[in-house]
């Protein structure tokens, strides 16, 4: 193991300790959570952005569904780009072998991290609360700000390293000693997993008088064979033609 | 207050804005389930607090308190709270008569309206449909095109609409309110919005959800697979039918952890049938 290579997964360990603290949210968290942006910054890291990329889309893809309401994380998705991209670029994984890592590492991070930021971020509420009845500024902006950004990154980035670093020798083990039938079923499982994130969508979005419109843009794709671009004019048409329509009925 | 010649202290716009990206940094640094994202509310309003109170330490103390209640917004919607908060603030530091504890109230009582139009609007569609669009590039091999999402969303869409909300509350001060909240137009757009998206994701997932079966017979010389079969009399029936069994369990509120696992079963059952 060389020193490049632990020089880049201190960087990803560091970079996903900044992500966990939720600092910067509406900017930093909305991109590295997400594995088309966080992929590919994993990617750059480690030196092979185009991967990276790859790799981030389709994690982004399994999970698309996932909506985050009121900061609740029902998957680490940062965390699972974190782990399966170093591992793909050093172990040269296929998509697959790469998706059976980042899964349960979207899982376990969960576990991990819920329980460290509610240990680390209730303790600042009282701070600060603290700090505002002796009107002390400075300690209101310490707590605010610093204090629980440190102790985030210093409790979340251990995790990442550790099994970035224990991680490819033990991968590389399990992966070939793989039987086949466990390939085709990875293979199949990747190919299914998209549903579940489509599914988890429409049910926070969607109602009943909804959900025919998902139906109906399923078909489009399934025959006209449309690209992206494709399918959001059609679904931007149809849209417009509703409010228009509103329109006349409100006068 | 004894400031009756005094002249009326407004907040300087670069005080407003450095208070707006203090706000945003320190979002959600600090959670607990008492206040939610209580500590960005209050450092993020302590420049403008300081300036306003800067010979009132008694009046600055009274306004930090103030700054304590339960928050929990999304946080581009949230930007118009907080310009509409810093608006009363100032008002009422200046000497307008009103209960401060007014402050407070429409505070709170704007917060859920304004995190559900924002997690709806923005989070689950705005940003999930540009989200969407460079996906598809991405997947395809385009390794550049998280950064046109960068770009598009956080910069050109997102932004704009933080400044725009926090300059809206803050010039209309309460009336904001009323004047944005209380639109039809919004209830038409979210509507125009969903279903927008929903035809999207339906095209996402069938584009994306490339199972398919392996199993073929032979009659004779002739080989014949189930798979097309199917797709000849309707295509992508096994994605469609994968995505309303994964509905209904997540109906009954099946961990997704589980579901996972589930699945993973199932390929392999099918693997070991044959099918696959």
């Amino acid at each position: 193991m060389d020193t490049s290579y632990i020089i880049r997964i201190l960087i990803v360990a560091i970079l996903y300790g900044i992500g966990s603290s939720h600092i910067f949210h509406t900017y930093l968290w909305v991109w590295l959570y997400h594995g088309l942006v966080g992929g590919l910054v994993i990617g750059i890291v480690m030196g092979d952005p185009a991967k990276g990329a790859l790799i981030g889309a389709q994690l982004n893809t399994i999970f698309l569904g996932m909506v985050f309401y009121g900061g609740a994380l029902p998957a680490d998705t940062f965390m699972a780009t974190c782990i399966s991209v170093p591992l793909a670029c050093t172990l040269g994984l296929s998509l697959d072998e790469t998706l059976l890592v980042a899964v349960p590492c979207a899982t376990l991070g969960v576990l991990i991290v819920t329980f460290i930021r509610s240990m680390n971020t209730a303790i600042w509420i009282p701070y600060v609360e603290k700090a505002v009845q002796n009107g002390d500024v400075k300690r209101i902006k310490l707590g605010s700000g610093l204090y629980p950004f440190l102790a985030a990154v210093a409790l979340a980035s251990p995790i990442v390293f550790i099994a970035l670093y224990f991680g490819p020798s033990f991968i590389e083990v399990v992966i070939n000693a793989l039987p086949a039938w466990i390939s085709k079923s990875l293979n199949a499982l990747s190919s299914l997993l998209p549903a579940l994130g489509f599914a988890m969508y429409i049910r926070i979005i969607g109602t009943t008088k909804t959900i025919p419109f998902f139906i109906l843009g399923f078909f489009m794709m399934q025959f006209f064979n449309l690209s992206i671009f494709g399918i959001a004019i059609f679904g931007f048409a149809l849209a417009y033609l509703t409010v228009y329509m509103n329109k006349d009925l409100m006068g | 207050m004894e400031n009756n010649n005094k002249e009326y202290r407004a907040l300087p716009k670069k005080l407003i804005y450095k208070s707006l990206f203090r706000q945003h940094v320190l979002n959600q640094l600090s959670f607990g389930y008492d206040r939610g994202y209580v500590n960005s509310w209050t450092s993020g309003a302590l420049p403008c607090l300081q300036y306003l109170y800067q010979d009132d330490p008694e009046g600055f103390k009274a306004a930090l308190e103030r700054t304590r209640d339960y928050w929990l917004c999304e946080q581009t919607f949230a930007s118009l709270a907080f310009g509409i908060y810093l608006s009363m603030e100032e008002q009422y530091a200046n000497g307008a008569d009103f209960d401060p504890q007014l402050i407070r109230e429409i505070k709170s009582s704007i917060m859920g309206p304004l995190s559900g139009m924002g997690d709806s609007l923005l989070g689950s569609t705005v940003r999930q449909l540009v989200m969407i669009f460079f996906l598809g590039y991405a997947m395809e091999g385009v390794t550049w095109a998280g950064l046109g999402f960068v770009v598009v969303y956080s910069l050109l869409i997102n932004t704009p609409l933080i400044i725009l909300f926090c300059k809206t509350g803050y010039k209309y001060g309460k009336q904001a309110v009323a004047k944005l909240l209380g639109t039809p137009w919004l209830e038409v757009i979210r509507g125009a919005c969903t279903m927008a998206s929903m035809i999207i994701m339906g095209g996402m997932a069938a584009k994306y959800t490339t199972f398919k079966l392996n199993y073929s017979w032979s009659v004779g010389e002739a080989t014949y697979f189930l798979q097309d079969k199917i797709d000849s009399a309707i295509p992508g029936l096994l994605a469609l039918l994968a995505v309303f069994v994964y509905y209904h369990f997540v109906g009954k509120k099946v961990n997704f952890v589980w579901l996972i696992f589930g699945t993973f079963a199932f390929c392999i059952l099918l693997v070991l049938i044959g099918l696959i």
